[in-house]
């Protein structure tokens, strides 16, 4: 499945009367990764769920998912593409075997297809016992559960979750991030998830774009993304940090800037690539005692809130 | 599509008489109890010729699936699982026609019910020693007129419950609807001139019980095939999805 791109958008745009939901969207996922879908609400992410889908028509624009065009052939992309929305979907009356018997009758597995998936991804969530169970008593969490159990029941090729975590327990989200991680790396599924978990983000998604307004503000990798818009930084801990010591780092080439914040020095390094060695030496040498040096790192929320504000 | 279409109607079956809580079962209980036994039980062999069970067994029905069809999209909109059968691989049609299907399928099982049942009432409390059995006239117009009453309620109801907000609202529209279309046609047909009454009347007793039949029949069809080509083309999934 990898090599090739599972969803590609050209100016992807859509207008509801006088508002652009999506703007100009040119997005690229790559097959068999895990794609991360991120932005404050009403940023356009369902609209372009939406659109992906073939459920919406774009106002201008394609997009191209599973290499099937949008607008002409929305049901061979519905095909094989599974979904859990912002509302898990789950016929609330029927029970929990019920939900996913409909499911599989829907993607035409066969009776012991269903009852072995069924079988299957319900143990696997803990849920086996109680398919039975009408789902409207459930927690908010087992219902998440069962949508995601529906959702990947019949395999797809291409996964759209919507904040598949909300309402999960940590055991459960962080159950669910390695049965993501194992599906990607099993059946080579593709999964567009959007999600307002940045930390769920940074540690799911080999790609991530932000969105805003309809716009796409930044595309790439949580590490690109944190090295396009973020300076390196050491932090250092210790004491005895001297005036003439700040003064002797600033003269420093490698270093843009020096901040003391009272036994913590920060020091805005001019590139990545900078070796922390001679400027250690250099504290050293003019007194300071050090207890601990680190590379700081900016996190994909410093970088997705900065994007948000900037724009 | 015919397989995509029995998993809409293996669905809407299960959530129409499974669903727990569901009073369903309780008010067909009465209808049959109603027009299948207490007036087979009254009118006796009269009950197999007679119009008032050619009423009866065709309209029931109608009511009962006026209950549930409006459920049929304003439901799945209320309870926020249209987005995901719309996200699904089922066509419009599939899911169109699975539904409707669903209503026939269930309204036309009463009628029959309340056939069998009243049959069975009559010759168990009325017992002349022979099989009694109803007059081919009542037959043929329980099955056909039930058959096609019943699809014009399952299409108007699907038509309204596409744009219904609610349950709610779809019920009280559909009522109105049903009530305006009913009166209209009674108080519509007594305002006609008396020429044309006389004419009608001359004309269904020239063509027989069977001619009157087969007229009413074609006239649903061609108002059944009417409403459901309209309903079809009202049927779009980006409508929907922002509803």
């Amino acid at each position: 499945m990898a090599g090739y791109e599972a969803i590609c958008t050209e100016n992807l745009t859509r207008d509801f009367k006088n508002v652009r939901a999506v703007n100009n969207m040119n997005l690229t996922v790559p097959a068999g990764q895990i794609f991360g879908f991120l932005g404050p609400n009403g940023a356009g992410k369902t609209t372009t769920i939406h659109l992906l889908l073939g459920l919406l028509e774009p106002t201008n624009g394609t997009a191209k998912v599973l290499g099937y065009d949008t607008r002409r052939v929305a049901a061979k992309i519905r095909e094989q593409t599974g979904v859990l929305l912002e509302h898990t979907g789950l016929y609330e009356r029927l029970t929990a075997e019920d939900n996913l018997e409909f499911y599989g009758r829907v993607w035409g597995l066969t009776p012991a297809e269903r009852q072995a998936r069924s079988k299957e991804l319900l143990s696997q969530l803990g849920l086996w016992d109680r398919r039975k169970e009408v789902v409207g008593k459930w927690s908010k969490g087992m219902k998440q559960k069962l949508a995601i159990a529906r959702a990947i029941f019949h395999r797809p090729t291409l996964l759209f979750l919507d904040e598949p975590t909300s309402g999960l327990d940590p055991v459960s989200a962080s159950q669910l991030h390695q049965d993501l991680l194992d599906l990607v790396k099993r059946e080579g599924t593709t999964i567009f998830l959007t999600t307002h978990n940045l930390t769920e983000a940074e540690h799911l998604c080999q790609q991530v774009a932000v969105i805003r307004q309809g716009v796409v503000l930044a595309q790439g990798s949580p590490a690109e993304l944190r090295a396009n818009r973020g300076k390196p930084q050491a932090e250092i801990e210790g004491s005895n940090f001297s005036g003439r010591l700040l003064v002797a780092l600033e003269e420093r080439p490698e270093v843009a800037g020096v901040t003391l914040q009272d036994d913590r020095m920060v020091l805005d390094l001019r590139g990545s690539g900078v070796s922390l060695a001679p400027l250690v030496r250099l504290i050293v040498e003019n007194g300071g005692q050090i207890e601990e040096v680190r590379r700081a790192s900016r996190s994909l929320e410093d970088v997705f809130l900065d994007l948000v504000k900037q724009n | 599509m015919v397989r995509d279409i029995l998993a809409v109607v293996w669905k809407e079956i299960r959530e129409l008489f499974f669903a727990p809580g569901n009073s369903i079962r309780g008010r067909i209980l009465i209808f049959i109890a109603i027009a299948g036994i207490i007036l087979p039980l009254q009118q006796g062999q009269l009950w197999l010729h007679s119009s008032l069970a050619v009423q009866l067994i065709v309209m029931e029905p109608v009511f009962l699936v006026l209950n549930v069809i409006a459920d049929a999209f304003a439901g799945e909109r209320e309870r926020h699982t249209l987005e995901t059968l719309l996200a699904s691989r089922l066509s419009d049609r599939s899911i169109l026609f699975g539904k409707l299907l669903t209503a026939i399928i269930y309204g036309w099982a009463i009628s029959l019910a309340l056939l069998v049942v009243g049959l069975i009432v009559v010759n168990v409390a009325h017992s002349t020693g022979t099989f009694m059995f109803y007059s081919g006239e009542v037959l043929v117009a329980c099955l056909l007129l039930s058959l096609l009453m019943v699809t014009f309620m399952a299409a108007l109801g699907i038509l309204i419950s596409l744009k219904a907000a609610s349950v709610r609202q779809a019920q009280q529209t559909l009522s109105i609807s049903f009530l305006v279309i009913f009166f209209a046609l009674i108080y519509g047909t007594q305002a006609l001139p008396k020429d044309w009454i006389n004419n009608i009347i001359n004309f269904a007793g020239n063509i027989g019980v069977y001619g009157v039949i087969l007229v009413i029949a074609v006239a649903l069809v061609v108002v059944d095939a009417i409403l459901i080509g309209v309903t079809a083309s009202r049927f779009q999934r980006d409508r929907l999805i922002l509803s």
